[in-house]
């Protein structure tokens, strides 16, 4: 949750609620699955449940990575962006 | 504390999402509240988790019920039915005691609308009219032994025909239709069993004078015949016996001993038994010319002389017209027996029967008989419709006999004229028109004459009328009795055609 908010400059906001849903989602589509239970030291004795991407999800995520990417280069060609920080 | 309040806000999520992610979901808030201290952020991480909340909720309640749908699909395939279990875990015992109080005061209502079943109708409930005649449970309350001793006691009404129209005005202590018929006091145009031998009408006009004083002994006698009556007939078994407790302890206080004659004691007993029982079908009346034993059999020589009388006044269907812009106007002073009528009454309908709007005259109708009343309202309608009427029991026979073939009125606006002089059967077919929203009624209020029930003889000078019969009314009650039919539009009767005519007229041009 809080990488989301980081990544997203505090735009994107993911509440537990969400997040779980989304991650049901991506487990019942097998783009995720989750990996053995263990206790993270660092955090003390609570559990945690951790996920990790499948071959299906990696390819799902390139792909939509290149997407995006070919969005942005489109965007580029036709200067809707000022300046070149993108 | 915040963390209970997320924790008790989790269980609004369904149980597989709960038990699934649950626990991990509180973990993240943990981890959220720990690091999010202060008052502007802890707000903030409440306003995430509400919109959290109010965004992914739906959502798992939607998805729960998706999946179950595809999994009812996927078993119809196999061809074998199979129930659901749409939730893993026990019911918790908050939702099992929830559904125990629920199921409980369900269950008590539903035993105190049984309860009061007979007196409970909703205005509201249109769609809880009878059902058609041939569901309707035949009239049960006449049985034939009863009807029997209704003959041997002297009881005069019959069942079948006749509302009488006897009666003169509202509120008083006149005896109404079914009394008046008794005596057959003229202008009752419906029926063949007139005249009674005696009294004549005088009799029953001098009957309206109030005769002489009656003294304790026939006062007790009365009263003791209006309390046997009630005990043996009445329909509410309770009601009769307090209002015979009532009439005895206003006789014992001696309240009855100032009444002047016998028709101010009728009137006086009318009204202590209906502040008990709020009857307006209830009635104790006197007549001054001693009452005969039984009702005067309709003989042949009397039935023959009806048909004379129908047949010179075209059976009482006095106008049949076309007037101006196709309004059929139809004036009708009472409603005779069809037996002898029927055709008169085909014939007058069917010369209407291309009418853009009709206007039935029924200032001067006295009433007659139901059937006739039923035959004309069939054609009023393109389906059987109920007609309500407080003297008989729901049957077959409540029904119109609706569509007529070729008949073109059943959806031409209709206009029913009435006055005060308007009785009995003619109010009958004017409030049923006028609770079913297919008649506007113009003019004044009608009498209020419902000529219900039967008539028990006490004695020489003093009978009373019960309505034995529990008819359904759909309008809930009280139905027209003595407090008369309100027209949808008020003028003098002497205006009403005048003004139905206008208004038929602005409709059809509207149209």
């Amino acid at each position: 949750m809080r990488q989301v908010a980081d990544q997203t400059g505090g735009r994107m906001r993911v509440g537990p609620g969400t997040l779980y849903s989304s991650i049901r989602s991506l487990l019942e589509e097998k783009l995720i699955e989750e990996v053995d239970l263990r206790e993270d030291v660092r955090l003390g004795p609570e559990r945690r449940r951790y996920y990790r991407l499948t071959s299906a999800g990696r390819e799902l995520a390139r792909s939509e990575a290149e997407r995006l990417a070919d969005l942005l280069r489109a965007a580029r060609v036709k200067k809707i962006f000022r300046g070149d920080h993108v | 504390m915040s963390e209970k309040i997320y924790a008790w806000l989790l269980r609004l999520y369904p149980s597989h999402f709960r038990g699934a992610y649950g626990d991990a979901a509180l973990q993240l808030f943990r981890d959220r509240s720990r690091d999010e201290r202060g008052l502007f952020r802890g707000l903030r991480l409440w306003l995430d988790l509400l919109s959290d909340l109010a965004v992914s909720v739906p959502l798992e309640h939607r998805r729960g019920k998706r999946a179950l749908i595809g999994a009812s699909a996927q078993q119809r395939l196999d061809g074998t039915p199979l129930f659901h279990v749409l939730e893993n875990g026990a019911l918790r015992l908050e939702a099992q005691l929830c559904g125990g109080l629920v199921s409980l005061v369900t269950f008590c209502s539903i035993l105190v609308l049984s309860a009061h079943g007979g007196s409970y109708r909703p205005l509201s409930t249109w769609p809880a009219r009878p059902l058609h005649a041939s569901a309707a449970p035949s009239s049960a309350l006449e049985r034939p032994a009863q009807a029997a001793d209704r003959a041997q006691e002297g009881t005069l009404a019959s069942r079948q025909p006749t509302m009488g129209g006897g009666s003169r005005g509202r509120g008083n202590t006149e005896p109404r239709g079914f009394l008046a018929r008794l005596l057959w006091l003229p202008g009752g145009a419906g029926s063949p069993q007139s005249p009674a031998p005696q009294p004549g009408p005088q009799g029953a006009t001098s009957a309206m004078a109030g005769g002489v004083k009656p003294d304790a002994a026939e006062r007790q006698r009365v009263i003791d015949g209006v309390i046997a009556i009630l005990k043996q007939y009445y329909i509410d078994p309770d009601v009769a016996q307090k209002m015979a407790e009532v009439l005895l302890s206003h006789e014992k206080s001696g309240d009855d001993d100032a009444v002047t004659d016998g028709a101010a004691f009728a009137a006086l007993l009318t009204r202590q038994l209906r502040e008990v029982s709020h009857d307006l079908h209830l009635e104790v009346a006197y007549f001054q010319n001693p009452l005969p034993d039984r009702p005067p059999a309709p003989t042949p020589e009397r039935l023959a002389r009806y048909r004379a009388a129908m047949e010179e006044q075209n059976c009482t269907f006095e106008k049949v017209e076309i007037l101006p812009h196709h309004i059929g106007y139809l004036k009708l002073n009472s409603f005779p027996d069809p037996s002898v009528c029927e055709s008169t009454a085909k014939a007058a309908m069917a010369s209407l029967n291309d009418a853009s709007a009709i206007i039935f005259d029924l200032r001067g109708n006295r009433g007659g008989y139901p059937s006739m009343v039923m035959l004309i309202a069939a054609y009023l309608f393109d389906h059987p419709e109920y007609m309500y009427t407080p003297r008989e029991n729901t049957t077959e026979r409540c029904w119109t006999r609706s569509p007529v073939p070729g008949n073109k009125l059943a959806d031409k606006p209709v206009y029913v004229l009435t006055s005060a002089r308007t009785f009995s059967g003619a109010e009958h077919f004017s409030y049923n028109l006028k609770m079913l929203k297919r008649a506007t009624l113009v003019g004044e209020t009608t009498g209020g004459a419902t000529d219900v029930g039967n008539f028990h003889r006490i004695d020489d000078h003093f009978g009373m009328g019960i309505r034995e019969t529990r008819a359904i009314n759909p309008y809930a009650e009280p139905d027209w009795a003595v407090t008369g039919v309100e027209p949808d539009v008020k003028v003098k009767a002497a205006d009403a055609l005048e003004t139905a005519v206008k208004l038929a007229e602005s409709r059809l041009q509207k149209e």
